[in-house]
């Protein structure tokens, strides 16, 4: 009877370990992977299985969104200018959310849910019309009502937001492809395989566009052609950021770089104190980062610290900055979002009620 | 030092595999089932010796005497199992050592199904950190993102397949019949009523196909490939040997002991 008792107890227990310690899906806190969008008032967080709106006065938790939790979002959230906060989530129906940023009510009569699968890339809205990448493969148009106008079949996984200069859309796959869609047609004009998984997006130049990939190469794609600019140690996980003539960017090893795009030359690098996955975040003179070791950082335009903040946890979300506030929101830390001044101070944290 | 041991070099098993056959990674899954089969085999092989060697012991007379003798004296009971145990040379631990192994080969290789396969940003991330970067395991990067479709389906998400409008989970079904069929083959039969191993077998008959057709159900349908192919062989691996009960499969079938191939 005791042996009996302890065989159960034993299996009992590895039921647990497998369904707790390595996450039976994804909507389990240790793969979560927030996302920040803010405005004047609030700053937005999808992290976990809830969207926040929390308030950049003081901190205070404004809504949460859905009610009940169902699944986990990991795409960052994406505010538009006709009052919308679109969202995509990672459980089985792969919804896209419309938020009334206010409220934290749902704005379209039914969430978008053709997808195939999870949505990881935040979407474009340009013109009246949303440009929703899926991991599924397919860059789906929507009107701001959220009907399906088309859905293109790119290919791979689509993790990364769409940009745009006016005539084209540009999304880059996991699949190593990067993609150019027309604007007015809705058709691919041009594929290019850059050699990687591309988890990041394009920074749009005049002259092309500069893209990172897991091949640890930065390449520029103009009209004519695509060549590399430069090679990194270790994956160029998130995509470079253009201010003016320099593009700023980071590798998974925690280097940041400076690169000077007319004269194609590197004008510096600094080795941070972890990996780089978030996009720096160009504020004034200060170029901002973000570390795996928690650490938010900033960086004069020579590459000297200016200030650094350990805020706790791993932090791979996207930096936002709204007014004075620099916001970040780490994982498997203490806090949800932190916001930090211009000076580098921690001016409030978030952590959700109960 | 989970990862270390267990995760990395599971992944980078899988990921050589599935680069070595053309980027299939339902067939990678049980070609590392048959390789993970072939490593256990030894304990396997010790498990139904040990299995058989306690079924005999319960059908011994010695045991059965020494059980009416000190039925109301625990401990003197325990000290003369101790003793026959030591005379015959029988393990009685040696039949559960198989099952210890298996769990957790069960959460790595679930683990490494997760993280290999790099469907969220952040298993992604980990896979970069597990890949060995020497000779003969391939680039990670030239190799991601690995192709996650096999057959009907995403190995990296649970399986159902749609019918008349219901998602019928038929992996977790066959999971949970294989199971089952390699639990009742494995069973020896007795005769004794008092049998407590017997009685096990017959529980664990019960529960594990129950357990692990919960896990198809809830987790990556890559582990239910695993499962199912070990299962297959684990049947494969008894019939070859001698030790598959088939009349178990039929009801009432038990009961009846089947002649063992020395």
């Amino acid at each position: 009877m005791k042996k009996r008792f302890i065989l159960i107890l034993f299996v009992l227990l590895a039921a647990l370990l497998l369904s707790s310690c390595v996450g039976g899906s994804a909507a389990r806190g240790g793969t979560s992977w927030p996302g920040l969008a803010a405005d004047a008032d609030n700053v937005y967080i999808a992290d976990g299985t809830y969207v926040y709106a929390v308030t950049l006065a003081d901190g205070k938790q404004l809504w949460k969104f859905p009610e009940k939790s169902s699944s986990s979002f990991f795409a960052a959230p994406v505010l538009t200018e006709d009052g919308q906060l679109l969202v995509g989530s990672e459980g089985n129906d792969h919804a896209l959310y419309s938020i009334d940023p206010k409220t934290g009510k749902e704005k379209w009569p039914d969430p978008f849910k053709d997808a195939k699968d999870r949505w990881v890339a935040p979407p474009l809205v340009f013109k009246d019309t949303i440009y929703a990448p899926n991991a599924d493969g397919n860059l789906y148009i929507l009107s701001m009502d959220g009907q399906l106008t088309e859905a293109v079949e790119l290919g791979g996984a689509l993790w990364s937001a769409p940009v745009t200069d006016g005539r084209y859309i540009y999304v880059t796959s996991l699949d190593h492809y990067f993609h150019a869609i027309d604007i007015a047609s809705h058709k691919v004009a041009k594929e290019i395989d850059l050699g990687g998984a591309i988890p990041g997006s394009p920074a749009v130049g005049t002259d092309g566009l500069y893209v990172g990939s897991l091949s640890k190469k930065l390449e520029v794609i103009s009209n004519a052609d695509h060549r590399v600019l430069t090679e990194t140690p270790n994956w160029i996980w998130s995509g470079p950021v253009l201010d003016g003539q320099t593009l700023y960017y980071a590798d998974l090893d925690g280097n940041v770089y400076s690169f000077d795009i007319a004269g194609e030359k590197q004008n510096w690098s600094v080795k941070l104190d972890g990996a780089i996955v978030a996009s720096p975040l160009v504020v004034g003179d200060q170029i901002i980062v973000a570390t795996e070791a928690g650490t938010v950082i900033s960086l004069d335009k020579d590459g000297k610290n200016v200030w650094d903040r350990a805020v706790g946890g791993k932090i791979y979300s996207n930096i936002v900055t709204s007014g004075e506030l620099i916001l970040v929101s780490p994982v498997s830390a203490d806090i949800n979002v932190a916001a930090l001044d211009l000076n580098g101070k921690l001016v409030w944290s978030f952590t959700p009620e109960k | 030092m989970w990862d270390t041991i267990i995760v990395h070099p599971m992944v980078n098993v899988l990921i050589l595999i599935y680069d070595l056959i053309g980027n299939n990674f339902g067939i990678a899954i049980i070609l590392f089932t048959i390789l993970i089969r072939a490593i256990t085999w030894p304990l396997n092989a010790q498990q139904m010796k040990g299995a058989q060697a306690m079924q005999e012991l319960q059908n011994d007379k010695a045991w059965q005497d020494i059980q009416k003798k000190y039925a109301k004296d625990k401990e003197k009971l325990s000290q003369e199992q101790m003793r026959i145990y030591k005379e015959r040379g029988i393990n009685p631990f040696a039949s559960c050592l198989p099952t210890l192994i298996q769990f957790p080969v069960i959460i790595g290789l679930y683990q490494s199904i997760i993280r290999a396969l790099a469907g969220t940003p952040l298993s992604l991330l980990q896979l970069s950190r597990s890949m060995y970067t020497v000779f003969p395991f391939p680039s990670v990067q030239n190799i991601i993102p690995l192709n996650s479709k096999f057959l009907w389906m995403d190995l990296g998400r649970p399986e159902s397949v749609a019918v008349f409008g219901y998602a019928l989970p038929t992996l977790a079904l066959v999971v949970a019949l294989t199971t089952y069929m390699q639990a009742k083959l494995t069973m020896p039969a007795s005769t004794n009523p008092n049998d407590q191993s017997a009685a096990m077998s017959g529980m664990m008959s019960i529960y594990m196909p129950l357990l692990l057709g919960y896990f198809a159900l809830t987790f990556a349908s890559g582990l239910s490939v695993y499962f199912i192919t070990s299962n297959l062989l684990g049947i494969a691996q008894y019939a070859m040997q001698g030790k598959a009960n088939w009349r178990n499969l039929l009801p009432g079938g038990s009961k009846k002991p089947v002649p063992s191939k020395k």
